[in-house]
């Protein structure tokens, strides 16, 4: 007989782990950590699965053997989506998870490495307790009856979009980011509960008093920001385990984001950047009180015009650098 | 701009800015360096001092 239990898409919540102090890695956050519920807008899970290695092929067979084939787990990692809305709480909580600054103002400084707190590290290492790690539980996705959770312990950001546009999600700051962990997910019946609810209001482009490019006042239709680096898995510490011995970032954080504004004179005073002038020009977005992005650096990659609307908007794509290995390429103060 | 007075360097994980969600700015501390702080937690105030911003580079 059909077993009769199933999943509502919309009965399955998040909680993700903040520390209450360090954990290790690849150890799960437990009952003493704070557990949030963050105000999740959508997400994708992770399963436990691995990819199926075929072996060379037997001369004088005409079909694939089972001896051939190897479960790849050993190579495993998960990656999985969630989006925020942009909250206080959810945007430090990113980056805590992201490069390890979740406390105001976040800095995005060159000496970040990996996030585990140490100046460019480049590495974690399992069994070693860091504070920039999470377990996120997805509530009532698992399959079993009883054990009707999944848990996936092990995870950090990979890469984060936060961004804000006038015509889209009422003006809210919005948080795409993409968790990475070398853990499987598990399916248990787990008893952890939300420890706070943030409930708080999001930012909001309407909010925005004042966003210069090299000191000219723009007028934002939107703007974004992504900040992204590859993160690989070191090896595996046995072949029934399959745990890794850690993970490594092998690729520098890239961040570029984009600036929509109305074209109008203050456009025109900055052309000397929009051509391009081998410089970096300093970008601020503020909110009165509350929230104030400063990007000191700032690269213009190829800016265009947006004639798409009723009035024409200036289109800067931009790549935000770090003026000396240990400046910041960015600030976030957001409370 | 804090640095950290000697009794930071005393407390545990459970109460350093591991437990505020920044092992970047705790890291600091312990090497004596400043941090960039614009809500500090209460229980940590005793423990840090205010020193007086550097200019920043004019553009």
């Amino acid at each position: 007989m059909a077993e009769t239990n199933f999943q509502a898409q919309s009965n399955i919540s998040l909680l993700f782990a903040k520390d209450a102090s360090t954990t290790a890695l690849g150890t799960a956050h437990d009952a003493s950590d704070n557990w949030l519920a963050l105000p999740v807008i959508s997400f994708s899970m992770p399963h436990d699965s691995a990819a199926l290695d075929v072996g060379p092929q037997r001369s004088g067979t005409h079909v694939q053997l089972e001896n051939q084939m190897r479960h790849r787990r050993d190579l495993n990692t998960w990656t999985f989506d969630v989006s925020f809305k942009g909250t206080p709480t959810s945007i430090l909580a990113v980056c805590q998870w992201a490069f390890g600054d979740g406390a105001s103002s976040a800095d995005f400084a060159g000496t970040i490495g990996i996030g585990n707190g140490t100046s460019n590290s480049s590495i974690m290492k399992h069994g070693t307790a860091y504070a920039n790690h999470t377990t996120v539980v997805f509530s009532n996705a698992g399959s079993d009856a009883t054990a009707n959770d999944i848990v996936v312990k092990g995870c950090i950001v990979q890469s984060f979009t936060i961004k804000e546009a006038v015509g889209s999600d009422a003006g809210q700051l919005i948080c795409d980011a993409t968790f990475w962990t070398a853990y499987a997910p598990s399916e248990a019946a787990n008893t952890i509960e939300a420890d706070s609810t943030d409930t708080a209001a999001p930012k909001s482009i309407f909010s925005k008093s004042t966003t210069t490019f090299n000191s000219e006042a723009l007028v934002l239709d939107s703007w974004d920001m992504t900040c992204s680096r590859s993160i690989e898995r070191i090896s595996s510490q046995d072949y029934s385990s399959y745990l890794p011995f850690g993970y490594t970032q092998t690729s520098p954080w890239e961040v570029t984001g984009t600036l929509s504004a109305k074209r109008d004179d203050s456009v025109y005073d900055a052309l000397s950047v929009l051509q391009g002038a081998s410089a970096g020009v300093n970008i601020s977005i503020d909110e009165s009180s509350g929230f104030t992005l400063d990007i000191p650096d700032a690269m213009v990659d190829a800016s265009s015009i947006n004639d798409g609307g009723s009035h024409l908007f200036q289109t800067i794509p931009f790549r935000a650098t770090a003026a000396t290995p240990t400046a910041n390429v960015w600030t976030l103060a957001i409370s | 701009m804090y640095k950290a007075k000697p009794s930071y360097k005393k407390l545990k994980d459970s109460e350093n800015f591991n437990h505020f969600g920044s092992p970047v700015k705790h890291n600091k501390l312990i090497n004596d360096e400043e941090i960039n702080v614009t809500d500090l937690p209460k229980e940590l105030e005793k423990h840090l001092i205010k020193v007086e911003e550097k200019k920043k580079r004019s553009k």
